[in-house]
């Protein structure tokens, strides 16, 4: 099943949501799953005016995911149960998630916040 | 600036904005009369009391900018769940948490259709915001200032003005702060690193007495 994630770009507007599709959700779950078996790091430094990182709700309950995930400046972040745990992004979490929402219409949003480059 | 000192004995309008604003403190002054009385004078004590204020019943600079400016308090809102992701840049330089992310102007009926300074604006005014210079070092009655940035066509930011004088902002989801894109402190928005805002548009005073329910 489709999940939706959340590309977290704006400051005044409502961020934008697009969906992970079904196939894509499997090859997310393999990646992430890469990257918690890594190396644990520090907190990202928050972004701030423009791109700021996605966050994926897993509200369905998907096997494999955390109940929210965060991915910014090679940084994920894996929330479940009121625990925090920050890892280095080793398996290109962010650009996979960045490709979906391009895949989604949001290419336009995301060349316009600098992005046609790939991650600041 | 145009805030009269206030003591017992005071009377008018001045006297009338002070009690609403103690009551938005949760404390009560009593009726809002424009009469500084004794329960009046016991609002403001008990104000200055909780604020550490020198307590003297009497609303003079500091007393005045302490019920009047936000004080720069990321813990208010930077909680990591509800409060930070439900009440974005508006609702920030409002100070005002009503978890509704606030688009300016739709609370007053105005929604704006395109994302550009004349838009927008128009909205804020709509809800009660009132345009400024932003020269000025501070708004006149029990007000605050914000600025209003646009990135073009496509989102809206505000930053206030904090009691320090220095600015503060929160960018959507994101904690609260007072530093700009790059890190500095924000002494004056038109200067700061806003990113793809690129669209200054100009200052507002925020009367939150006055605003629309955002």
């Amino acid at each position: 099943m489709a999940i939706n994630a959340q590309l977290m770009i704006f400051s005044g507007r409502p961020d934008p949501e697009f969906p992970v599709p079904d196939d894509a959700v499997d090859e997310l779950v393999t990646r992430v799953s890469q990257v918690v078996e890594g190396t644990q790091t520090e907190q990202p430094q928050e972004g701030g005016l423009g791109y700021h990182g996605l966050r994926v709700s897993n509200t369905e309950g998907r096997t494999g995911l955390p109940e929210e995930l965060e991915v910014f400046r090679g940084v994920v972040t894996e929330m479940n149960g009121g625990m925090t745990r920050h890892f280095v992004d080793s398996a290109g979490v962010e650009d996979f998630l960045l490709d979906q929402a391009r895949a989604a219409g949001l290419g336009e949003l995301l060349d316009a916040a600098g992005l046609d480059q790939g991650i600041a | 600036m145009a805030r009269p000192i206030l003591r017992r004995g005071s009377q008018g309008d001045a006297v009338r904005e002070l009690q609403e604003a103690l009551i938005r403190h949760g404390v009560d002054p009593g009726p809002i009369d424009g009469i500084f009385g004794p329960r009046t004078e016991a609002a403001v004590r008990s104000f200055q009391t909780s604020r550490g204020l020198t307590i003297d019943g009497i609303v003079g600079p500091h007393t005045w900018a302490a019920i009047c400016l936000p004080e720069f308090d990321p813990s208010r809102w930077n909680d990591g769940g509800s409060v930070q992701r439900n009440n974005n840049c508006f609702n920030y330089a409002c100070d005002v948490q009503s978890g509704t992310f606030a688009q300016p102007g739709t609370a007053s009926g105005h929604p704006f259709a395109n994302t550009d300074c004349a838009e927008v604006g128009a909205g804020a005014l709509s809800d009660g915001l009132v345009s400024a210079s932003c020269d000025d070092a501070e708004c006149a009655d029990c007000c605050h200032q914000a600025a209003l940035v646009i990135w073009p066509g496509v989102d809206f930011h505000w930053f206030r003005r904090d009691r320090s004088g220095k600015w503060s902002h929160k960018p959507g989801q994101t904690r609260a702060r007072d530093v700009d894109n790059s890190g500095n402190p924000i002494t004056d928005p038109r200067a700061a690193d806003r990113g793809p805002y690129v669209d200054f548009c100009g200052c507002f005073c925020v009367c939150k007495g006055k605003i629309a329910a955002i």
